[in-house]
């Protein structure tokens, strides 16, 4: 398991992380808000997208993270596995 | 034994991964144990982010239901849901009391003006400050501006609004007395029980600020509730039913029941605690640490609407919201904090604010997550 590859997925998770901030304070300043709560879908369309703006980046955050943790520990144990099998 | 050690990487990544989001789900409800405990700074943030809204000069521009009724509306519960807020906590922090009185005129400021009741005046074709002392009940309106009022008096003997509290209390209670089913109209020909219950509550409240006594019609009222509008195979209140005869219209629901029993719970809590248990039973969904709650009970099915807000996969947005209220009004810690990961999660909170909740989400959530428990309103 190098280092490196450990490093750039947290530093992914890191940019969604930001990416998630950076919609945050612009749904709140552009009262985008309520968007998706619109039951008819007669929304403004760049409210519309920053909602989901939002939205994709904090549900790819958590992808990418669990899924980074998850390949970490897939790395972390393979040699251990092969190691016992030969 | 020589499979086990070959699945044994994907085993670890399988564990990994699901204790990554259940690290999550903990993370978004991090702050919940502090607003639960009903701790002062974690309140006082919410009551301070409100306060954008409540001096914004909001109209019904600034929502997008795309109905001018529900715009309305919406701006409407914005204030309202503000006013349960800052009266909640400064109940429960009484030095909160002063300032909060202030902010709560002022969002009552913006329920009585021409634009905070042009809705209601737009569906009867009268306005329901004029029609105080009429026939017409304009529930949707004046149920819950009573239980708003009332809350101002409560919070401060003083209020600005204190005497239209009493022209609305007064008109509804000779309302509510001549109504042989036990409820009115909301709209002309539309009665839903969950405005209704904006009343119950609001001449529970009336009655702490006042020393008036209605303690026999509020018993009437809440007997009538469950025992007519309350679905008998699920327990839930009925959504919306025919005021010539009390039919049901719209059946069982989580959003109308969630709601109401957060309002009945300042003038019944037992029957609060009972519609709650009806829901724990068929509604409350846990999945990873995260707390939804469906907006139809099994064998019910729907697309949902405005008062459920979009229902995804089952799940409603507005019930799982109002089970915030309920969870934290009767004391079930676990699922305040897993409903509260879920809508921290989804509504990305900010400095008091939410980034997806808006004039509306920002309002309900600081009402829903103050909600106080039960037994603080006996002492009230």
């Amino acid at each position: 398991m190098k280092l490196k590859h450990v490093a750039l997925r947290f530093a992914a998770c890191l940019v969604l992380l930001l990416g998630d901030r950076l919609f945050a304070v612009l749904a709140l300043e552009t009262n985008a808000a309520g968007a998706l709560l619109s039951p008819s879908g007669a929304v403004d369309g760049s409210a519309f997208a920053i909602a989901l703006g939002f939205l994709g980046c904090r549900l790819l955050f958590v992808l990418v993270f669990c899924g980074a943790v998850a390949w970490t520990a897939y790395d972390a144990v393979a040699p251990l596995s092969s190691r016992a099998r030969t | 034994m020589q499979a086990l050690k070959r699945a044994l990487p994907t085993v670890a990544a399988v564990a990994a991964f699901v204790v990554a989001l259940r690290a999550l789900a903990f993370a978004c409800a991090y702050p919940a144990g502090a607003l639960y405990d009903g701790d002062l700074d974690a309140q006082a943030e919410l009551a301070h982010g409100m306060e954008r809204w409540v001096e914004a000069d909001l109209s019904r521009d600034d929502f997008a239901t795309g109905s001018s009724r529900f715009d309305g509306e919406w701006l409407f519960a914005t204030r309202m849901m503000a006013v349960l807020g800052y009266a909640q906590t400064a109940i429960e922090h009484p030095e909160l009391a002063e300032a909060h009185g202030r902010l709560i005129d002022r969002a009552i400021d913006g329920l009585v003006d021409e634009p905070g009741r042009a809705f209601d005046r737009e569906a009867w074709g009268r306005d329901p400050l004029d029609d105080l002392g009429s026939p017409r009940p304009h529930v949707a309106y004046l149920g819950y501006l009573a239980l708003a009022t009332s809350m101002a008096r409560l919070v401060n003997p003083d209020s600005r609004h204190a005497a239209l509290e009493q022209r609305i209390v007064d008109h509804l209670v000779a309302r509510f007395e001549a109504s042989e089913l036990g409820l009115l109209e909301s709209y002309p020909g539309e009665a839903y029980p969950i405005d209704n219950t904006s009343f119950f509550g609001a001449l529970a409240v009336h009655d702490r600020a006042t020393g008036e006594d209605h303690r026999a019609l509020i018993t009437h009222l809440c007997e009538g509730l469950a025992s007519r509008y309350r679905d008998p195979h699920t327990g839930l209140l009925y959504q919306s039913v025919d005021p010539e005869d009390g039919g049901l219209i719209d059946g069982p629901r989580a959003s109308g029941t969630a709601l109401g029993a957060y309002f009945v719970s300042f003038a019944d809590p037992s029957l609060s605690r009972a519609l709650y248990r009806s829901m724990q039973s068929q509604l409350l969904v846990r999945t990873m640490g995260f707390g939804t709650t469906r907006e139809y009970p099994p064998g019910h099915e729907g697309r949902g609407d405005v008062d459920s807000g979009p229902v995804l996969l089952g799940q409603g947005v507005s019930a799982t919201g109002f089970t915030l209220a309920l969870a934290r009004i009767h004391g079930d810690r676990e699922t305040y904090e897993a409903t509260y990961a879920t809508a921290s999660f989804f509504g990305g909170p900010l400095h008091g604010n939410y980034a997806l909740g808006g004039p509306i989400g920002d309002g309900l959530l600081f009402a829903l997550v103050t909600a106080l428990p039960a037994s603080r309103w006996s002492e009230a």
